[in-house]
């Protein structure tokens, strides 16, 4: 056994590990489908505003139907979407502050409770 | 004969690991280049079995950097990583007591490798384990459980082996024995990662050696380079 299949058996490592599924971080991900959420809301505005734009230039009905369904109903379509990742990934940034926080107040609460506890204790040791 | 310079198999920068609120590892900075046997050194509670388990991906790094093949791996799940080739073998064996060697060769085959050809490897590796192929794990010697463990890790022809305290609960004969085995298969071109607390007779077949005292790596370099520093890190003396 020598060099070469130290040298073998190290590529195919290297090959193994370069198809690896390395998952990315999730505030990265997270932080990212806000954004996303956020332009999705941006170009659903636009676009309803366009479809708006196009109606409102005719007093035919028949006219203005594909500008309803593109602009309104595509643009609604986008505004909800975004609206549901914004809500959905800022509402899980801001649930995980309030549980650090309860957590943080809920160990200050416990840390206060022993001090009295051991207080009183001290208290009728002396007396 | 100089190889091309490439990535390290293993490589941990920077890298820190908590229980809670106890940070058991401060910074850990580790090489494994490719066909080298690098023995962690250090006493009880250094953080060695730590560093291996944030390696495998048990316990998250909470800053710093882990490297497979020069690749950034941090967070990737365990069982990807054992199916890329890398195979460890924890303190206390990890051998089902109450399967057949067979059975625990079997267990094996998750990999994909079948059980004939796991069960070939480890039978012409270790006739012993052979010998007793219909017996449950938990009634042969530690020696032999270690051996079967190390049977199973090897069962899916890794690249890199990581061993925790292979020598843990042995006679020393048996150590000797099972670090001439470990001596084998690194000359088959397995890396290998020894975690040990016992250090002298790991020494004997490392490559490459580090200290860790106090979930930090103390000193590495070639275990002769090391050896001074044995006393001081086993006895708690200021470095």
């Amino acid at each position: 056994m020598g060099n070469d299949d130290f040298t073998s058996r190290a590529e195919s490592f290297r090959n193994d590990v370069a198809a690896l599924d390395v998952p990315t971080s999730t505030t990265k991900r997270e932080s990212w489908l806000l954004w996303f959420g956020l332009a999705l809301v941006a170009v659903g505005v636009i676009v309803v505003f366009a479809g708006y734009w196009g109606a409102s230039g005719t007093t035919n009905v028949s006219e203005q139907m594909p500008y309803l369904l593109s602009g309104g109903g595509v643009g609604l379509a986008l505004v909800v979407f975004g609206s549901v990742l914004v809500g959905r990934y800022s509402m899980a940034r801001l649930l995980r502050y309030w549980l650090a926080l309860l957590v943080a107040e809920h160990r200050t609460q416990t840390d206060r409770l022993i001090d009295a506890i051991e207080a009183r204790g001290d208290g009728h040791g002396r007396s | 004969m100089s190889e091309p310079a490439a990535a390290p198999l293993l490589e941990l920068r920077g890298v820190r690991a908590s229980y809670g609120r106890i940070e058991a590892l401060h910074g850990v900075d580790l090489t494994l280049p490719a066909g080298t046997v690098l023995a962690l050194l250090g006493p009880n509670g250094a953080g060695k079995s730590t560093t291996l388990k944030v390696l495998g991906g048990l316990v998250p790094a909470t800053h710093g950097c882990i490297h497979l093949a020069g690749r950034h791996v941090n967070g990737t799940e365990t069982h990807a990583l054992a199916r890329a080739g890398l195979a460890m073998i924890p303190e206390g064996r990890g051998v089902f007591p109450r399967l057949t060697v067979h059975e625990n060769l079997r267990m094996a085959s998750h990999s994909g490798v079948d059980t004939a050809t796991i069960e070939a490897r480890a039978y012409s590796r270790f006739p012993r384990l052979g010998e007793r192929r219909h017996q449950l794990a938990g009634t042969m010697s530690g020696g032999e459980q270690q051996m079967l463990a190390l049977a199973r890790g090897l069962a899916t022809d890794p690249a890199v082996l990581v061993l925790d305290e292979l020598s843990m609960g042995l006679a020393p004969l048996i150590v000797s024995e099972l670090y001439e085995l470990v001596a084998q298969v690194a000359a088959t071109g397995v890396s290998i990662l020894v975690v040990e607390q016992f250090a002298r007779t790991v020494l004997d077949v490392a490559d490459l050696a580090a200290i860790m005292v106090g979930g930090r790596i103390t000193a590495e370099g070639r275990p002769s380079d090391i050896e001074a520093e044995l006393a001081s890190a086993y006895l708690g003396a200021s470095t």
